[in-house]
């Protein structure tokens, strides 16, 4: 896909090439008229001039047309054409031409009724040109000397010794001019407009360019920016408010997407580095036994307790890594869509409850379950009893339960869900230590001791009980207990 | 010499503990950081071989702690957080060294071994007082004469620790508790003449080795290795 630069310059440049050709277009149109209609004028003036020479004496009709005071109608002159006919009984006869049109006749249609007006005409010597067509009465000349004598009537008055007499025959004036010089006008400006058109089409590609690419400036400052994003600048957060309007909630986006990536990638690292540190431990513990023991001779008996406390330390090791495969792959898995998958909580709570108390050699009393034995969890059997084992393994692993202050286990139907909480009472609660209940590896201090686990088990209870669309919450409603409320999809309808 | 172990782990407080007795330390060994910092507090100790992720109350905690007593002993931060951040601040809160696990013995014991001449202000392995000249790294001591004669000691475990002790302080009289203190650790039933007995025994080899007497009484204050006076 092309740049965006590129696509917003490309569309500036189109835009305003088809306003330059448009308005080019309109100018020249408005133009041409404009010089057509001051050409028509000049045009009509010659045929004023040319009528103010014709004469009516009572009989016939003259014009005083002398060759050599308009020279532009010559024999010679090539642009500038007239011609005047006269109606008399027989009908139009021709009364004066210019010497410029020689013996060439003019097409007669022009003495048609219709053809009296200003049009374009195709000239005697090929040109194109423009031809005016009047009609007119001859006028009568005037004897000065009656107005000596004050009977000089009002018309003669108004029109300066020219009288109208309405016996005075029609006269037809056809006055043709090239329009070589209007046409040559007309080309200049063309080529004009046309050369500035393309220029400022082409300074248009410039400037749309640095236009768009200063306009652009944030969006590749805030890729700059974007780009320069690693694991080590998780943290950076870009300022929204100076950003223009529309990069405003991509950076509110960023800022929340990066919110997330840091602290899971921050969770990870604690992950990666408890991990590390627990698989390390076995290590340490293997090698510093295996050098000690081998660093002098020893009888049957010392190695015999040698190999044994590397046993214990390679089963620890072993059930480590088996519990961090079962966490990674609870992590992948996800929830079961089979509505005939059914957990029957009250039996696994029973089994697991019997299993877990002798894992400690605890007392049965311990331990109190409150359950509907007729519920059932939207969970296969296996996960559900690891789920519970987990969670009634770190109650009485970390809590301080007797038979007179027992581990209480309550599960029941809610909101059409299962509910089980396991409440035990336990010393040290923290409310800020109950969100990291969970973070794989995490112990309380007083937990560390030499019966502790791997600090994986809430992790895994957890994270199963997500894969199969439930989960798990802590909470403290008192200082010396802690409940860890589950909650499972219902088998039931 | 006498070294402390806090490390919650039993199998690495365990092993570590026969390595050191069997190097000829004098070895007690706690589980958690509380009951490290009694120890520490209420016994002389030379080196401290502390953990930092320990139940109760971490590494950290108890170095800080040791060190707002003026507790003099050094100590040696056994980890298995390994970042130069995770060193920096070991080393800055008071630690003498740090060693992250998994570690060779042989390398612990040598940090050790390097640890223990600081705290008696020893920079070489070698101690020589007058004719007498001890190896703390090969765990022997002989007498050259002015010949060029050199004749060996052959001392059992409780002479040489007694003799490496009184010459790693050579010129300062120590008293038969601290003396006791230093070399033998909780585990050891000492009698009351013990350090007496040992004293003389040593005395009876040096001489043996026809090496001028260089372990002086000093009257009510206990015992001083030094060479000439008396």
């Amino acid at each position: 896909m092309i740049s965006i630069r590129r696509r917003v310059a490309f569309l500036v440049v189109l835009s305003l090439t088809l306003l330059l050709v448009v308005g080019g277009e309109v100018l020249i149109v408005v133009f041409r008229q404009a010089m057509t209609l001051q050409f028509d004028d000049a045009l009509a003036a010659r045929a004023a001039a040319l009528q103010s020479l014709t004469r009516f004496d009572g009989t016939t009709v003259e014009m005083d047309f002398a060759g050599e005071a308009m020279p532009h109608y010559g024999r010679f002159a090539e642009a500038e054409f007239f011609v005047a006919w006269v109606r008399d009984g027989r009908g139009w006869r021709e009364l004066e031409r210019s010497e410029s049109l020689r013996a060439i006749e003019w097409p007669p249609s022009s003495l048609a009724s219709d053809m009296l007006g200003v049009r374009d005409v195709r000239l005697p010597n090929d040109e194109s040109g423009r031809v005016v067509v009047i009609e007119f009465i001859a006028s009568r000349e005037v004897d000065e000397d009656r107005d000596l004598h004050g009977v000089t009537s009002d018309a003669a008055a108004a029109t300066g010794g020219i009288e109208r007499d309405a016996s005075a025959p029609d006269v037809r004036l056809l006055v043709a001019l090239s329009r070589g010089t209007l046409d040559h006008t007309f080309a200049i400006l063309n080529w004009c407009l046309a050369g500035v058109g393309g220029a400022l089409a082409l300074a248009s590609v410039a400037a749309s360019r640095w236009a768009v690419g200063r306009g652009l400036t944030p969006l590749r400052e805030l890729s700059r920016r974007v780009q320069s994003l690693g694991p080590d600048t998780l943290g950076t957060r870009f300022d929204a408010d100076p950003l223009p309007a529309e990069l405003r909630p991509i950076a509110e986006q960023l800022n929340a997407l990066l919110a997330r990536l840091d602290e899971a990638f921050q969770r990870e690292q604690r992950f990666s580095a408890a991990a590390s540190h627990e698989l390390r431990t076995p290590i340490a513990e293997l090698r510093l036994l295996l050098e000690v023991a081998a660093s002098r001779p020893r009888t049957d008996a010392e190695w015999s307790h040698t190999a044994e406390t590397a046993l214990a330390v390679l089963a620890r090791a072993q059930s480590l890594c088996e519990t961090l495969l079962r966490l990674a792959r609870s992590t992948a898995s996800s929830a079961s869509t089979d509505p005939s998958v059914r957990g029957a909580v009250a039996a696994v709570l029973r089994d697991e409850t019997d299993r877990v108390i002798a894992l400690h050699r605890g007392d049965a009393r311990c331990v109190r379950i409150e359950c509907d034995p007729n519920l059932g969890a939207r969970v296969d059997q296996a996960t559900l009893r690891s789920i519970l084992g987990n969670l009634l393994d770190n109650a009485l692993r970390h809590g301080t339960a007797t038979p007179d202050a027992p581990v209480v286990v309550q599960a029941r139907r809610r909101e059409g869900q299962i509910q089980i909480d396991i409440t035990n009472p336990a010393l040290d609660i923290r409310q800020d230590n109950l969100a990291r209940l969970f973070e794989p590896f995490w112990q309380n201090d007083s937990s560390r001791s030499e019966q502790r686990g791997h600090g994986l088990g809430l992790a895994v209870a957890r994270s199963l009980a997500r894969s199969v669309g439930g989960d798990i919450v802590a909470r403290s409603d008192r200082p010396d207990s802690i409940t860890l409320a589950l909650t499972l999809p219902s088998a039931e309808v | 010499m006498r070294v402390l172990i806090v490390e919650d782990s039993a199998v690495l407080r365990d092993s570590l503990a026969l390595g050191l007795r069997e190097a000829g330390y004098a070895v007690d060994a706690v589980a958690d950081g509380k009951r490290g910092l009694i120890y520490a507090q209420t016994t002389d100790y030379d080196v401290i071989v502390l953990d930092w992720m320990l139940p109760e109350m971490d590494g950290l905690a108890v170095l800080r702690k040791l060190r707002e007593k003026q507790v003099q002993a050094t100590v040696l931060m056994l980890t298995a957080k390994d970042t130069v951040e995770d060193k920096v601040t070991g080393l800055t809160t008071g630690a003498d060294d740090y060693l992250v696990k998994p570690f060779a013995f042989q390398e612990l014991l040598a940090r050790v071994q390097s640890l223990t001449r600081r705290r008696h202000g020893a920079c070489s392995p070698v101690l020589r007082i007058g004719p007498l000249t001890i190896d703390t790294s090969a765990r022997t001591a002989h007498v050259t004469h002015a010949e060029g004669v050199i004749v060996p000691l052959e001392l059992t475990h409780r002479e040489y620790v007694l003799l490496e002790y009184l010459a790693a302080r050579a010129g300062k009289p120590a008293s038969r508790a601290e003396l006791e203190e230093h070399l033998y650790d909780d585990r050891t039933q000492v009698f009351s003449n013990a350090i007496d007995s040992a004293v003389a025994a040593l005395r009876g080899k040096l001489d043996a080795a026809h090496c001028p007497p260089l372990i002086h009484t000093r009257r009510k204050i206990g015992y001083e290795l030094k060479d000439g006076g008396g």
